[in-house]
């Protein structure tokens, strides 16, 4: 009987294992990149990047099976992201900083690559410069065209809350970014 | 100096947001799960051992209460803890006070007597068999009564209590 019992559990969990496996995997493929891309938004460095999405992900596959509402996987994973992104760069700021003025100005570069780095990099400074609040609605706005309902769902607040944070937000880049076309 | 509108700042942005991973990404993060212990495992075995638990406990409750009112007394009975060694006699117990206070119905109050049940167990194995003729006592009630020892051995010299002497003058440390 207690062998029964045992086997039985064995098969259970055997065959959840699997089904969690898979489902974990196919929410990879579909979010890996989206996971990047909110870590890089932050870090704007692709390898710190990686091993920030990378780590969302470790910490999500340990507790995707409590995650009830599968649903809001995504929402989940980038909330994870931010958090882990934002962390990263509070610690390591001058690092950051270092790397982010070698990344503009290299040597090689023509004149077209390098202004397109500079207005970049401007740009960055600009976005890091925002509340977080409003950093996190401009990130997403501007990862894959996301509309303002599906930032909305991911940050999980209405998408009223959405529009006013995105013009917000837009009204103060503009205010810094006054670049010639 | 241009002023920047909306649709050129939501493109640039896009543009500076528009960078994939690494193909070998996916690879590292596959790789790096792979080190990771399964938790869903231990998860759902600890939830069907609860389950399991659960259910073997309200089986046990069911057996004892539900499927079984018969055994169970009709009125809360007394009980009495009583050793083997006394002779095996249900005692009518005289409790006034106590059976007014506990007596709400009619019917006759059952007593109980609780004995241990490792004696209980081996008194009804030992009858029954015997009643299967699987335990054959005749040598025994041929042999008549057990012959003790006689206990004349047994002496117990009496003590004796020297009454105590003081030394010097009472009251006075010697």
């Amino acid at each position: 009987m207690h062998g029964f019992a045992d086997r039985l559990a064995g098969g259970i969990v055997a065959v959840s294992d699997a089904a969690l496996e898979r489902e974990f995997e196919a929410r990879l493929v579909e979010s890996s990149t989206l996971a990047f891309r909110v870590a890089y938004g932050v870090l704007h460095q692709r390898e710190d990047a990686e091993d920030v999405a990378q780590e969302a992900f470790v910490k999500a596959y340990r507790s995707f099976s409590q995650l009830r509402d599968r649903d809001r996987f995504r929402a989940w994973l980038v909330r994870m992201t931010w958090r882990l992104a934002i962390d990263r760069q509070r610690s390591d700021r001058r690092r950051l900083a270092r790397e982010a003025v070698t990344q503009i100005v290299t040597v090689g570069d023509t004149s077209d690559e390098l202004i397109a780095r500079e207005r970049a990099a401007h740009l960055w400074i600009a976005i890091d410069g925002l509340p977080d609040k409003l950093r996190i609605v401009v990130i997403l706005a501007g990862i894959e065209g996301h509309d303002t309902s599906e930032v909305a769902r991911l940050l999980d607040v209405p998408q009223g809350t959405v529009k006013s944070r995105l013009f917000l937000a837009r009204q103060r880049l503009k205010e810094q970014l006054q670049w010639t076309h | 100096m241009d002023p920047l509108n909306d649709g050129e700042l939501e493109r640039e942005i896009e543009r500076s947001l528009a960078v994939d991973p690494s193909p070998e990404f996916l690879a590292r993060v596959r790789t790096r799960l792979a080190e990771e212990p399964r938790p869903a495992a231990g998860r759902f075995g600890w939830m069907f051992v609860g389950i399991a638990t659960t259910a073997v406990a309200a089986a046990v409750v069911l057996a004892v209460f539900v499927v079984s009112p018969a055994r169970r007394p009709a009125s809360a009975p007394l009980l009495i803890s009583r050793s083997l060694a006394s002779p095996l006699v249900v005692p009518t117990i005289a409790r006034a006070s106590l059976d007014r206070s506990l007596d709400t119905h009619d019917e006759p109050r059952t007593v109980l007597v609780l004995f241990d049940t490792h004696e209980t167990l081996a008194l009804q194995r030992l009858i029954a068999n015997v009643r299967d003729a699987r335990v054959d006592l005749t040598p025994l009630l041929k042999e008549g009564p057990m012959s003790l020892p006689a206990n004349d051995d047994l002496m117990i010299p009496p003590i004796v209590i020297e009454p105590l002497a003081p030394s010097g003058v009472e009251g006075e440390r010697p």
